[in-house]
């Protein structure tokens, strides 16, 4: 089923000219009444005249306004009288005042808007027919809207129409000619990304768009966000797409399918192909932008490289054959079974997607509950979130973040902690760098300087540049700075916390074993600087804190995220806009695969499978008996693989090989499989390792539902058929059907049915009502019709909320004589994750390879030079990168990325892992690097094995193998 | 010599009793590492752990080997 975009039911859609006067409504502003055109007209207190008008339907001509930026006023196309004003103010600039009389055409009026136009014209190419934007063109829309019929100057005086392209970024064209120099793409860049890469050069007639001094825009400070290519009102900045092949004709409204912000666009498209993707306005998480890969990076979709056709083989050291739907499921089925016969009902299990819709995430689970028989499924989150679930759980009640992205915009200091937002988080980094410069205090604790920190016009009050592994020392320091300094919120405490708990928690933080001064040894940040820190969190009427994998991949991750709710909840920063605890989410739907079932101990919305009133209820639905023990997590699967007990895999959209940690160690438990069933768009590095292959379906070729780090629950929408002929859904039907436990949904909106039925917080949830309301955040149920943006308003899930005792515990992962650097992972902007998408684009032209970053200290302690291959060796393994010097981060700690399979970044990370969770200590790797010459034996190996695996997969298209 | 699997099981109990141990006597720091293994490990996991614990579970921290035991009985 395809639905149709129709602007018609998306007056949201409509460029209303200038901003909303407050971002998230939270307060009601007065009212003001005015008349514009002879109607009565009523807006909030602050509007435009210009968005006044257009809010009832009068569309005053604009060029450099548009409602995402703030108004400029400098086109005058907007001119219009005002009854007791002067000459004809510009209607951009000018807010309502009660009683305003307004005209908006008039001869008069008419005649100075063709005079401009006119104007305008005279230096611009009359090539319309061939033209690019062509049929979405705003100069032209606005010649024909003031009927501009003749051009008086003529076109031969002195011009821009020779000015120069520059064709840099593979994604789109900067043609000066076409400019008109209204600037949107300048403000665009400013007000919108926050990155200032753009700017207007020189003055009068010779002002023109530049990317700052030789620089063109690959080579700028650029980030290929297009959100100056979305303003530019004319073909000047356009997507090369649109240029190749024409405009789009429909649109269809979906999910970005990259990270945890969950972006809604626009898929414009021709026939079935995507011509380009437009972050659509009235998507709440983005509200109207974007970054280079929701926009851009979506060519993997169509890539050479998809696998189409299902394909089995018997052992890995054999060709692929390909095969029909119903002979791949047939096998995979029969091989499970066998397996559990000879080995046991316990020794299969799943991987649910963190990338895949809930509906498919929720149908995989229940695959492992009811057709496998036990609780083996779980899901990426383990790697990544696992912290945040048992920590948030434990201490507020509920798995997750407690705010919407735009509470940011009443956060009066924010702090940021093992977060790199402007590169995972792109969006809502924006959207953070916006308030910092409007003057929010900035506090980030992290061993690294991140970019959010040097960010034009944001002024960062504290870096503690902790040492990786002590985030707890620090964040009790913290508390306890609080406490000892009586910037408690006491009534907060008295009123929603228990009390009992609150008393054991307060002597244990009070011990000045906890004083910045006595960990400032522990945590390398100066007992000073970390007060004041404290003082500015706690004194500010609204903190918020946002934390990423620097908080959860740790030994400790569960306590640092339990020692960061109970700093919120001492200083009362719980329960209303501006505030909170926000985890910000890896993955596009992490936070629905963990509110959807995946993991071993729980059934959907976080239902323990141990207590038996919410076992029967699931055993009732799905008439099955459900095994009451918790099954197990992923490194406890491939353990069990190594020992011989656990044998077969149904892996969905998850690239285990590559992300998981000590890849010699997961590749080995892989090995050790005798059934491994991968779905996935590509032949991933897991795959390598599998008999059956699926091919999975893109976030394009199927129906569902992505939630976001803000428990927003998003439609994504098929804009064109699955490439294999099947959606993953569908996919997991089959098997299930093969395994004797057949599922009848006809559409994912069913699937969602059964979902609503089964979890108390998304009873209210249907297809139905997602379309009423475009996004719900979760709960949604009877005390929360509508969905819940804010959580823990009145009262905790759990009644009171509950501090948690964090000691600090050093990992045992130390650095010593052998290992005297310790290696931290973390992502880059342009790639995701493992990279099989954005690899599979042009966003390689940003970072083609992983390099090692490393202070110049400890480089020129080593010999090592820019550029020079360098062997990274921990207790795990060893690999080899290029050097990149750095004074990122600090002397003794060394950063790389994990986007490139080749680069091995796993193969040198360890088996610790959380306490509570075993998520993996990615952050945290004492290792050696020294100058090398070669690979390390660990790449070569796996360039032959790859090597190896790729013929295999050749042969599967070769007739020959087809014919056996 | 234990296996590699259960090695890691040793190492996740003395982790889980590690930190979990604090502002408690030690009859409620073995309380709630039991009720961690028993909200979070699979049965195999807890079997073998009781089987290393039977077996003389040298390397079990003091209140790991209690809560295992524990765990035994239950």
């Amino acid at each position: 089923m395809i639905s149709y975009y129709d602007p018609k039911q998306h007056p949201e859609d409509k460029d209303l000219g200038t901003p909303a006067v407050r971002l998230n409504h939270q307060q009601s502003l007065p009212q003001v009444t005015l008349e514009i055109d002879g109607c009565e007209v009523t807006v909030e207190e602050g509007t435009s005249v210009m968005r006044a008008a257009a809010l009832n339907n009068i569309n005053i001509p604009k060029l450099c306004a548009s409602d995402n930026l703030e108004a400029f006023g400098s086109c005058r196309l907007c001119a219009v009288e005002i009854q007791g004003m002067k000459g004809m103010p510009a209607s951009c600039t000018t807010p309502v005042r009660e009683g305003m009389q307004v005209t908006t055409q008039n001869k008069k009026i008419a005649k100075l808007r063709r005079n401009i136009m006119e104007l305008y014209i005279s230096d611009h190419p009359l090539d319309c027919l061939t033209c690019p934007s062509n049929g979405d063109c705003e100069l032209q829309d606005m010649a024909g809207a003031v009927g501009l019929r003749d051009v008086r100057y003529g076109f031969s005086g002195e011009n821009h129409l020779d000015a120069k392209g520059d064709d840099s970024n593979p994604y789109f064209h900067f043609d000066p000619s076409k400019c008109i120099v209204c600037s949107r793409c300048v403000r665009a860049c400013e007000e919108v990304q926050g990155t200032f890469a753009l700017t207007l050069d020189g003055r009068g007639f010779d002002s023109k768009v530049s990317t700052g001094a030789d620089n063109n825009f690959l080579s700028s400070d650029c980030v290929s966000c297009g959100a100056c290519v979305q303003a530019c009102p004319t073909s000047t900045l356009m997507e090369k797409s649109v240029i190749e092949q024409g405009q789009p004709e429909h649109s269809v409204i979906t999910t970005c399918a990259y990270c945890g912000v969950g972006c809604s666009f626009k898929a414009e498209m021709k026939g079935t192909e995507v011509i380009r993707m437009v972050p659509y306005k009235g998507g709440e998480a983005n509200r109207g932008h974007s970054c280079v890969k929701g926009r851009f990076a979506f060519g993997y979709a169509n890539h050479k490289d998809r696998i189409t056709s299902p394909m089995i083989r018997d052992s890995i050291d054999q060709p692929w054959r390909e095969v029909s739907w119903q002979e791949a499921i047939t096998f995979a089925a029969d091989k499970l079974k066998n397996i559990q016969q000879k080995y046991g009902q316990d020794s299969i299990g799943g991987i649910t997607s963190s990338r895949c819709t809930n509906e498919e995430t929720y149908l995989v689970q229940k695959l492992i509950r009811a057709a496998f028989g036990n609780n083996n499924t779980d899901t990426c989150a383990r790697v990544c979130h696992s912290p945040t679930g048992f920590g948030l759980k434990a201490t507020l009640g509920e798995s997750a973040g407690t705010q919407t992205f735009d509470s940011v915009m009443d956060a009066d200091v924010v702090m940021v902690i093992g977060a790199n937002p402007t590169d995972a988080h792109p969006v809502f980094g924006s959207l953070l760098k916006k308030r910092l410069r409007q003057g929010a205090g900035l506090i980030i604790a992290d061993p690294r300087r991140i970019d959010l920190g040097i960010s034009p016009h944001v002024k960062l009050d504290h870096h503690l540049a902790l040492r990786p592994g002590t985030n707890v020392a620090f964040i009790n320091a913290m508390a306890y700075v609080v406490v000892e300094e009586g910037l408690e919120d006491q009534s907060f405490i008295d009123e929603r916390c228990q009390q009992e708990n609150y008393q054991k928690w307060r002597e244990f933080i009070s011990d000045s074993r906890h004083s910045p001064e006595n960990t400032a040894d522990i945590t390398g940040i100066a007992a000073e600087e970390l007060r004041m820190a404290a003082r500015l969190y706690a004194k500010a009427n609204n903190a918020a804190i946002y934390y990423g994998l620097g908080v959860t991949e740790h030994s400790q991750g569960s306590s640092m995220v339990m020692g960061i709710a109970n700093l919120a909840l001492l200083t009362g920063n719980i329960g209303r806009d501006g505030v909170g605890v926000n985890p910000l989410r890896g993955q596009n739907n992490v936070q629905g695969s963990c509110d959807m079932g995946s993991f071993p101990h729980e059934l959907p919305g976080y239902q323990h499978v141990s207590k038996d009133e919410l076992r029967t209820k699931f055993e009732q639905n799905w008439g099955v008996e459900i095994d009451p023990e918790p099954g197990l997590r992923i490194p406890n699967m491939f353990d069990a693989a190594i020992d011989g007990s656990f044998k077969g895999l149904y892996c969905q959209g998850e690239d285990i090989a590559q992300s998981d940690p000590n890849t010699q160690h997961v590749q080995l438990a892989l090995s050790s499989l005798e059934c491994l069933i991968v779905q996935d768009i590509f032949l991933n590095e897991t795959a390598k390792f599998a008999h059956v292959f699926l091919p999975g379906a893109s976030f394009l070729e199927k129906d569902g539902t992505f939630t976001n780090a803000e428990r927003r629950i998003n439609r994504v929408r098929q804009v064109m058929p699955p490439l294999s002929g099947k959606a993953d859904w569908q996919v997991t039907m089959a098997l299930s059907e093969a395994l004797g436990y057949p599922m009848s949904y006809q559409h994912p909106s069913e699937i969602m049915d059964e979902i609503a039925q089964l979890t108390p917080t998304f009873t209210g949830v249907s297809y139905d009502k997602l379309e009423q309301l475009g996004s719900i955040q979760w709960p949604c149920n009877e005390q929360a019709p509508d969905g819940t943006p804010i959580m823990h308003r009145e009262s905790f899930p759990i009644g009171k909320a509950t501090f948690a005792v964090t000691e600090y515990v050093a990992t045992e992962e130390k650095a010593n004589r052998k290992f005297p650097l310790l290696l931290t992972t973390g992502r880059i902007l342009s790639q995701y994750n493992v990279g099989a998408q954005t690899r599979r684009t042009d966003n390689q032209m940003w970072h083609d390879s992983d390099v090692l970053e490393i202070h110049p200290d400890d480089a020129q302690e080593r010999g090592i030079n820019e550029g020079d291959w360098l062997g990274i060796k921990s207790r795990a393994g060893d690999t080899v990168l290029k050097a990149q010097i750095s004074d990122r981060m600090q002397p003794g700690v060394v950063y790389t990325t994990f986007h490139h399979p080749e680069s091995g970044a796993n193969v040198v990370t360890t088996d610790n892992s959380d306490w509570a969770t075993n998520c993996p200590e990615y952050k945290v790797t004492a290792v050696q690097v020294e100058k090398v010459t070669s690979p390390s034996k660990w790449q070569e190996r796996n360039k032959q094995f790859s090597k190896r695996q790729h013929a295999h997969l050749v042969a599967a298209k070769t007739p020959a193998a087809k014919a056996n | 010599m234990p296996s590699a699997k259960v090695n890691n099981l040793i190492k996740m109990v003395n982790q889980i009793a590690a930190n979990i141990c604090f502002q408690s006597t030690e009859q409620e720091a073995v309380l709630k590492i039991v009720n961690h293994l028993q909200l979070f490990w699979a049965k195999s996991m807890k079997q073998d752990i009781i089987e290393y614990y039977q077996q003389g579970g040298e390397e079990l921290s003091e209140l790991s080997a209690q809560a295992v035991a524990r765990l035994a009985g239950q």
